[in-house]
């Protein structure tokens, strides 16, 4: 690799008298017009690298949420009649809720709605209420939304919190808006979202060699070796088996790194605040919403005090009574052989976790009314719709 | 604040402004010094103050020397300078290093005494700007330059951020006219600063920090890795410092000419040399015209016998070899690069009574072959420069010597290909001149949209995690 021939011993302002063709004023004029064009340009390629992300190819900016929509938007074009039901949550969910084992809802269902997964790893609250809203804006509208409330993610500080591990340069605007109403940091996250269309190429750098040179990327980001979740969205655990000793392993890992959420439990007013805004939102738009307490083993569970348990416990059965939605804890529906970790289900005890789910999110039956979603609690008052 | 980071491009963008929106030359100056300071600041607040004092320190002494004519008291002057730059040098670079070494001899001879291990932090670029200094002073006492007057000047002389952190060395009677100089606004000159500049990113990100996703990994386990792999660990490490350090060179360059000020050349295709003699005139030109300049000729240079001679490449790259860094390896590597300098020298002696040879030799195909002889000899040089301790180079040879069954290198090796390929295409095509022409006739527009071009492959090939620059560590 050379250097820029320009470099030789002639000072640059000899340079220009020396040059034969055009003289000093050739040379600014030439000098001039380079680095102008090579301003537009680069302003221009950017400008339409960035639209083009945003409209057309949304898996560089952001591969999970792509993915899924895409997917999404699919199973929804095959069965366009049937109700959708969405299911946002973290990783429990993400690998815990298999809607191909959720194919018919029984109950007096005019049609079986369509069940789809779109969890996200590290998705709390504050992610859950951005997907939602990212999902409104892409004209995605559920009928019926099924959300995990995970203890661990409700309670945030500023050394473990959503913000720490959510993008914000991957967001639309309106995942934007929703997530600086509840970021610590809000103008930081505006200036990752703002860089990210400022310099698209850098910043979606790793999405972009991944699809189009992925042998180019580290492996660490090489999307192609990932497992892409189902057609339904879910993310089968892999491996589908662990031995106990890796279990164990595993799960004294996950004990040390949520040791803070799990003594000290309390529902930040960040995460209590996106909650509300999403059921808001549900409500305004005639969305059914249920709620949902995803399995975790049982050293999760005794790890978690007392007090941070009646806590966990109270808060959202106030929730849920507040807003009128079913709960579902389906904390004891599994054992500590189901999981691959403290909480994260094997394939296996997915699809068997996913029928009982479907059983009892009977409860949470969804018909077409006259014109208009609505949803039925067949068992009466929500407090009441509370199943373990 | 690395070159290639967000953090100086806002830096440099206010700094470039405030520059040129300014029309009092003097003006210029303190905000170019006081932007410097604050960019070495920006590493380390204390490490700015040392710079600061020892320049000044630097400044009165010279002024001092040009002060006398009495022989004796320049002299005196003279080692002030040169024993506070160096002592400096040494206590923060060097004084662990001999500490241990010496702990270590007394161990070997029996002893069991343990040294203290002073708690220092190595200021980043100090070997960079002591050597500036030194040559200064140098110049001063043998009245190649005068004594600086404006100490604002001295000190952006020496602290001047594009060349502060890791070179080009400067010369006082280089630099120091254009900063007393007038300058005015030239798009030509504008325009050579953004192609330096994009060129250097180019380097830094899209080859060096990739090649760095090679060579990283085979160097810090050379144990887990087949000999193969070791071999393409070693040539992405010789493509990955020469672009890493030109890299930074060239943004160096570039910033430097946007600013209106020419720093020296420092690179000229290294790795085109038909023999080590010849790299060191095309490898880091400025430390090694510095090396010659101040130490080699005054060792006696090549006037002695050739004994002497041989000695004095050897003491010189030694030495160079120590500039470095504070440990054997860099020593090691520097008396590998003085023992194929002297080998290079007897053998020009044997080719010239033999016609034959010598003709054989400067044919194309010998051409050819000496550099690629000599890009070898070089490459495995390095091993012992990036190696952290000779067990780790020790192991490196081995492997790459004897054959090692073992892992693959961690990625795919076409992109290690592409980038070489690139490499190699660009050094055939400014040889042939071709570069030149290409970019005095190509039409300005088309030339701008190719930096556009340029910046953009940079940025999408950069891996993820920014790597400092190599020689920021000297």
């Amino acid at each position: 690799m050379c250097s820029p021939p320009a470099c030789n011993s002639i000072p640059p302002e000899n340079q220009a008298r020396s040059t034969p063709t055009g003289g000093k004023r050739g040379l600014a004029r030439r000098g001039r017009s380079a680095v102008l064009c090579a301003a537009a340009a680069w302003i221009a390629a950017q400008l339409v690298f960035s639209v083009a992300v945003d409209y057309w190819f949304l898996e560089l900016r952001d591969p999970e949420f792509a993915n899924k929509l895409s997917r999404l938007r699919c199973r929804c074009a095959e069965f366009p009649t049937r109700p959708k039901i969405v299911v946002l949550g973290s990783s429990r969910s993400d690998y815990g809720v298999c809607p191909g084992e959720m194919a018919y809802l029984p109950g007096a269902l005019d049609q079986p709605p369509l069940v789809f997964n779109f969890a996200m790893l590290g998705a709390g609250p504050i992610t859950e209420a951005t997907m939602l809203r990212q999902l409104l804006s892409w004209d995605v509208r559920p009928d019926g939304l099924l959300v995990e409330l995970n203890a661990v993610l409700l309670h945030q500080t500023p050394q473990f919190k959503e913000e720490n591990w959510l993008h914000a340069e991957r967001l639309g605007w309106p995942g934007l808006q929703t997530l600086q109403r509840y970021s610590s940091h809000p103008w930081l996250a505006g200036w990752r979202w703002l860089r990210a269309r400022l310099a698209p190429c850098y910043c979606s750098r790793h999405s972009l060699l991944a699809r189009f040179a992925p042998r180019w990327v580290e492996p660490s980001f090489r999307q192609d070796r990932r497992t892409p979740p189902d057609e339904d969205g879910w993310l089968e655990h892999e491996p589908a088996q662990v031995t106990a000793a890796e279990r164990k392993r595993r799960v004294k890992l996950q004990l040390e790194y949520y040791a803070k959420p799990l003594e000290d439990f309390s529902v930040s007013p960040n995460s209590d605040a996106a909650l509300r805004e999403m059921l808001a939102v549900c409500r305004q738009r005639g969305i059914a919403v249920a709620l949902l307490i995803m399995p975790e083993s049982s050293a999760l569970s005794n790890a978690r005090g007392v007090d941070a348990a009646r806590r966990f416990e109270s808060y959202v059965t106030a929730l849920s009574c507040e807003y009128s939605v079913p709960l579902f804890d389906a904390r004891g529906w599994t054992q500590d052989s189901d999981f691959a970790d403290a909480e994260h289900l094997l394939p296996a005890s997915a699809k068997r976790f996913s029928r009982r789910l479907c059983d009892s999110t009977a409860l949470f039956a969804i018909r077409t009314g006259r014109g208009a979603m609505a949803v039925e609690h067949i068992a009466g008052k929500p407090s009441a719709s509370k199943t373990r | 604040m690395l070159f290639c980071s967000e953090k100086f491009l806002v830096f440099f963008t206010i700094v470039f402004l405030a520059y040129w929106a300014m029309p009092w030359r003097r003006a210029r100056t303190y905000l170019l010094l006081i932007a410097s300071f604050y960019f070495y600041a920006s590493w380390n607040h204390w490490l700015a103050l040392i710079i600061g004092v020892s320049t000044t320190i630097d400044y009165f002494v010279a002024r001092s020397m040009d002060a006398t004519e009495i022989p004796w008291r320049r002299k005196a002057l003279l080692s002030v300078t040169i024993v506070a730059n160096l002592g400096l040098l040494c206590y923060f670079k060097y004084a662990n290093f001999f500490l241990q070494s010496l702990e270590q001899a007394l161990h070997a001879a029996g002893s069991t005494a343990s040294l203290p291990v002073l708690k220092v932090m190595l200021p980043i670029g100090i070997s960079f700007y002591t050597f500036e200094a030194i040559n200064y002073a140098v110049d001063v006492y043998r009245k190649h330059v005068p004594a600086e007057r404006n100490l604002a000047h001295f000190m952006l002389f020496i602290t001047f951020f594009p060349h502060l952190v890791a070179g080009p060395i400067v010369r006082a009677r280089d630099f120091l006219p254009q900063i007393a100089r007038e300058k005015r606004w030239d798009w030509a000159r504008m325009q050579l600063g953004v192609q330096f500049f994009l060129m250097g990113l180019f380097k830094k990100l899209a080859i060096a920090d990739r090649m760095a996703m090679f060579s990283d990994p085979v160097f810090a386990n050379p144990e887990n890795y087949r000999t193969s792999a070791i071999w393409l660990g070693v040539l992405a490490y010789s493509i990955q410092i020469y672009c890493d350090f030109s890299g930074y060179t060239d943004m160096a360059l570039g910033s430097a000419h946007m600013l209106g000020f020419k720093l020296a050349r420092n690179f000229n295709m290294p790795y085109a040399s038909a023999n080590v003699s010849e790299f060191w005139r095309r490898w880091h030109i400025s430390l090694s015209s510095w090396l010659r300049d101040y130490l080699f000729i005054p060792l006696g240079g090549s006037r002695g016998t050739n004994w002497q001679t041989n000695r004095n490449l050897m003491l010189t790259m030694t030495l160079g070899g120590l500039w470095h860094g504070a440990s054997w390896t860099f020593v090691a590597w520097g008396v590998l690069h003085g023992a194929l300098l002297i080998i290079h020298r007897e053998f020009r002696g044997v080719c010239e009574g033999r016609s034959l040879l010598k003709r054989t030799i400067d044919s194309a195909p010998g051409w050819a072959a000496r550099v690629g002889l000599t890009f070898g000899a070089v490459s495995l040089a390095w091993v012992f420069f990036r190696a952290t301790s000779f067990t780790a180079a020790a192991t490196m040879f081995e492997r790459m010597f004897i054959f090692h069954p073992g892992e693959p290198l961690p990625m795919s090796r076409l992109s290690l290909a592409v980038l070489t390929a690139v490499v190699l295409g660009s050094h055939a095509l400014a040889m042939s001149g071709g570069w030149k022409t290409l970019s005095n006739r190509i039409p300005a527009p088309a030339l701008g949209v190719s930096y556009a071009l340029v910046l953009t492959l940079a940025l999408v090939l950069s891996p993820d995690s920014g790597k400092a620059f190599i020689y920021f560590q000297f």
